[in-house]
């Protein structure tokens, strides 16, 4: 067996795996499990826009709340308040999004390391401030409520579908970003930014532009979440809305494109099924994330990348062996 | 290389037609009536829910698990204090477990969240926390309200103007959001339209551990504070003020929820001589009443609240509601068209609940003052018991649902500054 052929084996699998999980299943599965796997590709939008700059070009931003949260709030805010159509919520909604992360983008970009993951908590903090106190339009703690679906959605399955649809746009979108020259360069920039600089690359305007695009999409989860949740309230927007995107992202595996998808599979299902079984749903849940940090730093994907290449290792090493042993004989 | 297709390949579509033909639900004749409950046993109202989880069992001891010739099986699931939470929780009740009525939720604004998810189901949905609006300005078919927020303030404050005219200048704190809003509006609006003065309001977050910046800040000219505490600050606030020096210097009105049971326990005499007002007291002295405590001491070891009792009452409601449909709750319409007509008396530990047919119930309110027994225990001694309160107190309804609804900056604060 060749890594190339694993591989291939492995991503055929994985397809295999998704395909049926969430264009299968839904036709045959409870509502309540489709409720539950749109719930997975929202979140998966969300981690894996996390993703491009936590996994790939090495930017851990603890307020990707802020991003997902004005895209929320402002699809929220057009709907309710000013009635507008589902596209135009769309537009709004992105819109807002990526003037809030071009604004703040241009705040946190000037820090690094730890530095610059106080810098977006805290800028973060900003729009929670305004989600909370901004009564008139946010209505302040108690959310929005009464959000409805354009007819063609209402429908739990047909909702799943359209967000899946949105999803595997999203998700084709970043594969071939991730593999772009621009993909290379964050990557680069990730690995070592002052050489990046030396060769004449614009380190901080491809930051920018990544920051930008994580935004983007972030927002864009946010707008599917106001639809799916049918609610949106300053907890949307709180820090441990961006602790779980960063969660989630750690937990699959960052700089790996699946990653980040089975990380929100991982943690939405853990989320909703637990607490059907134990009061202490919260102790059984952080054991998890725990030992998984702990034994996986990489991830899952991680740790399942590790296991192959040890067992190729050893399978390749017991190859030799055996062909010394046959030329000694 | 073709048993990895079949495995990949084939394995799966025969797993799913597996399923397809497991899925399909027996079709039984009449199962049980099932009933979904929303809680929060984590989180900053974990006490809360714990009370409402004993209220639980109270009620299965008394009442049993079957009603008109149907057994009754109960579905709890948990929001862990988060209110966008409660949503999906909801979801799941009506989606996989199919429940017939859905009970329950803390937080006023939780009512508010799940409210359209009721009409959306068609699922009957008897909201315990008291969001004012669903009874009054966004009144939904299937969905009511065990009480309104303002209910007990808006009666209260006809008493306080009324028995303690000495008072002048009264103080408003609350916590920011529905319930805080809602609880000091109907006080202010009541009090205020009755000659009274508010001179100060302040609302401050939920979650807040330090009281010192809202204390130190009470305008020393006022008579009275008119305090509504949630979750854990009714723990916090009593204390601080006292250390603050303020304990005796003015005179303590409130929401009920200050010095409910499910933490009077653990106050201490700084909350001695407080008078508050609720739909409820573990100290009424009525035969339902007593037979409630007794039963609920046995599982939490304390006396029950009004969470416990509402989570109690509310379960009582649905199941006369039941009875009165002879069971068939299949029928979502007639279902609910019996709970909005419902007049409860037998039963209930805080006295009769009786429909007012906008969506929640007239209730009794109790004026409780926070005293000492003899065995140095502490209790809502009743002062005052205000019968057959409405949503919309005196007011006519049409003229009430006219104004804007209790917020944050209505009433607006006319005597403020001055």
């Amino acid at each position: 067996m060749s890594t190339e052929f694993v591989r291939k084996w492995g991503i055929g699998f994985t397809i295999a795996l998704g395909v049926f999980l969430f264009v299968v299943y839904p036709m045959i599965g409870d509502e309540f499990t489709v409720i539950i796997l749109t719930q997975c590709v929202i979140w998966g939008i969300l981690a894996s826009s996390l993703n491009l700059m936590l996994g790939y070009t090495g930017l851990a931003s603890l307020g990707h709340a802020a991003y997902f949260g004005s895209g929320a709030y402002a699809a929220a805010i057009m709907s309710v308040h000013y009635q507008s159509t589902f596209l135009e919520a769309l537009a709004v909604s992105l819109l807002v999004s990526v003037i809030v992360t071009a604004v703040f983008a241009l705040v946190a970009l000037r820090a690094t390391g730890v530095y610059f993951l106080m810098i977006t908590f805290a800028l973060a903090m900003l729009v929670w401030g305004l989600a909370y106190r901004w009564d008139s339009m946010t209505g302040g703690e108690n959310g929005i409520a009464g959000i409805t679906r354009p007819d063609f959605l209402t429908n739990t399955l047909t909702f799943h579908y359209f967000a899946l649809l949105i999803g595997v746009g999203v998700f084709l979108f970043f594969i071939s970003l991730v593999r772009s020259s621009f993909g290379k360069t964050l990557v680069g920039i990730r690995e070592s930014e002052s050489r990046m600089q030396t060769l004449g690359y614009n380190v901080w305007l491809h930051k920018y532009i990544i920051y930008l695009i994580s935004g983007f999409f972030s927002g864009l989860a946010g707008f599917l979440w106001v639809f799916y949740n049918s609610y949106v309230a300053p907890t949307d927007v709180e820090l441990l809305t961006s602790f779980n995107a960063l969660l989630m992202v750690s937990l699959g595996g960052p700089g790996t494109l699946i990653g980040p998808v089975l990380g929100s599979a991982i943690f939405v299902f853990l989320d909703n099924t637990v607490n059907m079984y134990t009061e202490r749903s919260l102790t059984v849940i952080g054991i998890v994330y725990i030992t998984v940090v702990l034994f996986a730093p990489k991830g899952v994907v991680g740790l399942i990348r590790q296991l192959i290449e040890a067992k190729m290792k050893k399978t390749e090493g017991l190859g030799e062996e055996e062909g010394k042993n046959i030329s000694e004989a | 290389m073709n048993r990895l297709i079949v495995r990949f390949l084939v394995l799966p579509i025969v797993i799913s037609f597996v399923a397809l033909l497991t899925s399909g639900e027996a079709i039984a004749a009449k199962g049980p009536i099932k009933i979904g409950l929303l809680t929060s046993t984590k989180g900053v109202l974990a006490k809360h829910g714990s009370d409402q989880m004993n209220a639980l069992k109270t009620f299965k001891d008394i009442h049993g698990e079957k009603v008109a010739g149907r057994s009754v099986k109960f579905f709890v699931e948990d929001n862990e204090s988060k209110v966008a939470l409660s949503v999906t929780r909801v979801r799941k009740l009506v989606t996989r477990d199919k429940v017939h009525v859905i009970m329950g939720g803390l937080f006023g604004s939780t009512g508010y969240a799940i409210a359209p998810l009721a009409d959306q189901y068609k699922t009957p949905t008897l909201i315990w926390s008291c969001p004012d609006d669903i009874s009054k300005r966004k009144r939904k078919r299937y969905a009511l309200t065990y009480f309104s927020c303002s209910q007990p303030t808006q009666a209260f404050a006809h008493w306080v103007r009324t028995t303690m005219p000495e008072i002048k200048k009264v103080i408003t704190i609350g916590p920011d959001y529905a319930f805080g809003h809602e609880s000091t509006g109907g006080f202010q609006q009541v009090y205020e339209d009755m000659g009274g003065k508010v001179v100060q309001k302040m609302y401050m977050p939920i979650n807040t551990v330090d009281y010192g910046p809202y204390i130190s800040k009470l305008r020393k000219d006022a008579d009275a504070l008119f305090v509504t505490l949630a979750g854990a600050q009714a723990l916090r606030f009593p204390k601080q003020l006292k250390e603050a020096g303020l304990g005796n210097k003015y005179v303590i009105l409130g929401n009920g929820t200050n010095t409910d049971e499910f933490v009077l326990h653990a106050l201490g005499d700084e909350v001695l001589g407080w008078i508050t007002a609720l739909i409820y007291s573990a100290n009424l002295q009525t035969e339902a009443n007593q037979k409630f405590v007794k039963v609920f001491t046995k599982h939490a070891k304390k006396d029950p609240g009004y969470y416990a009792e509402g989570y109690f009452g509310a379960l009582n409601i649905i199941y006369k509601a039941i009875e009165s449909i002879n069971g068939d709750v299949e029928d979502r319409d007639k279902f609910i068209t019996a709970l909005k007509k419902m007049k409860v008396s037998k039963g209930m530990p805080g006295g009769a609940k009786k429909s007012d047919g906008y969506g929640t119930f007239n209730t009794n309110v109790y004026v409780r003052i926070v005293t000492k027994d003899e065995t140095g225990k502490k209790r809502n001694k009743v002062i005052k018991t205000i019968p057959n309160v409405s949503q919309f107190w005196t007011y006519p309804p049409e003229e009430y649902m006219k104004r804007p609804p209790y917020s944050r900056n209505y009433p607006p604060c006319k005597n403020c500054g001055k």
